[in-house]
């Protein structure tokens, strides 16, 4: 049985898309969250200065996109051919796109350029890209073929954040809702949903 | 029967000769199709696209976007992904992390102001890029092979970001020998030195 330790901060974050696949894949792993005064002596034993890192049977990977798709392919979600899987690489990719103008306004420190940061992602980067993505989606509420892969998964939590900001933002788009409830009630996921710790971000 | 595959893109490197690399490090056939910038032809097609952007690989006409998924998707056909589900998460993280590196390397590229861009251009010479060829050393083996001990799409990615970076800092991998010897590797495997011989040389 191999051993999986993944290590970061006390948030969601850049780790929370894997802790969601061990999660629906019901495996077993260690979840370590360091607190922010550790991290200095931790950095440089890390291969890239980051977290979240992975280890594996005493092997280290970092890149949360690399761990994750590590992960979702241990939890058989990562699509059934190639093409299946390069469908949702290509989604997730065109999500942090979107997610990148998202965390840039959310970590403004300037309140002003901050709800005007917020406005405009709003307005102008969240409609095109739901509206999008609701073409991408299935009748079934799938990114990719016809049952649950690491794409629904992705979307769900990265709206999860959205939706924080923009509680509506959904609203409307049928095909991307039932995609959240695909995910939200994968019995793996539903567990997890209730029992992670809650944090800000 | 074989797929059909035909990459669109620019008439420039940029975000797809690693995929272009890619096919000629596996000997793979493709159509290589170039526009140029304002062309009708790019006008015409991009509300045709997935996402409204380039590069584009048509696998018998079903198109897949966004660059790094295409190329990963050449590398998983042609065997270059790396042999093992962590060694094929071990070259996503070499891969992943060159973005950071191509994030710096737009900022100099697109810094309009002179002054601005010589301060930018200092700075990463002097700190980040040392610090990140230091990181990279110690992930590359002594044989010059990111992962699994053989040639990994991590090590073509390598490859070409540097051939950003070395126009402004020729002497960048001094003291990096196993980084130099990846370099070797890619530079030296058949396709892909008849590819850089014959490929259309263009600025970016």
């Amino acid at each position: 049985m191999p051993e999986y330790k993944l290590t970061y901060f006390n948030v969601r974050g850049r780790a929370e898309l894997i802790r969601l696949l061990f999660a629906a894949g019901e495996i077993a792993y260690e979840d370590v969250r360091i607190e922010w005064d550790k991290w200095p002596e931790l950095k440089p034993n890390t291969p890239m200065g980051q977290i979240p890192t992975l280890e594996v049977d005493g092997q280290v990977i970092c890149q949360s996109m690399a761990i994750a798709r590590f992960v979702a392919g241990k939890a058989g979600l990562l699509g059934k051919t190639n093409m299946d899987q390069a469908r949702a690489d290509m989604l997730l990719d065109g999500g942090m796109d979107v997610g990148k103008l998202f965390t840039d306004m959310v970590m403004e420190k300037d309140a002003s350029k901050k709800a005007e940061k917020k406005k405009e992602f709003g307005e102008k980067h969240l409609p095109p890209f739901l509206a999008l993505y609701e073409g991408f989606a299935g009748d079934n509420g799938h990114f990719v073929g016809d049952s649950l892969t690491w794409s629904d998964i992705g979307f769900f939590n990265m709206m999860d954040f959205i939706t924080a900001e923009y509680p509506g933002a959904l609203d409307g788009y049928c095909k991307l809702n039932k995609v959240i409830d695909n995910v939200k009630s994968n019995p793996g996921v539903t567990k997890w949903l209730k029992e992670r710790p809650v944090t800000d971000r | 029967m074989a797929p059909k595959y035909r990459l669109v893109y620019f008439n420039i490197r940029g975000r797809a000769e690693l995929t272009r690399l890619l096919f000629a490090a596996a000997d793979l056939q493709y159509e290589d199709q170039r526009f140029e910038f304002s062309s009708d032809q790019w006008k015409e097609l991009k509300p045709k696209t997935p996402m409204g952007q380039l590069p584009l690989l048509y696998v018998d006409d079903v198109p897949l976007c966004q660059s790094t998924t295409i190329a990963r998707y050449v590398a998983r056909t042609t065997g270059l992904a790396g042999k093992t589900p962590l060694d094929e998460a071990k070259a996503d993280m070499i891969v992943d992390g060159l973005d950071d590196l191509a994030k710096k390397l737009l900022a100099v590229f697109n810094e309009k102001d002179e002054e601005k861009k010589a301060e930018l251009q200092k700075e990463l010479a002097g700190g980040f890029l040392p610090q990140f060829l230091g990181n990279y050393e110690k992930l590359a083996s002594a044989e010059g092979f990111f992962v699994g001990g053989s040639l990994t799409w991590a090590d073509l990615a390598f490859f070409n970001m540097i051939g950003w970076v070395t126009p402004m800092n020729p002497a960048v991998l001094d003291g990096f020998s196993n980084l130099a010897k990846v370099m070797d590797n890619v530079q030296s495997q058949q396709g892909v030195a008849r590819w850089l011989k014959e490929r259309p040389q263009t600025k970016m």
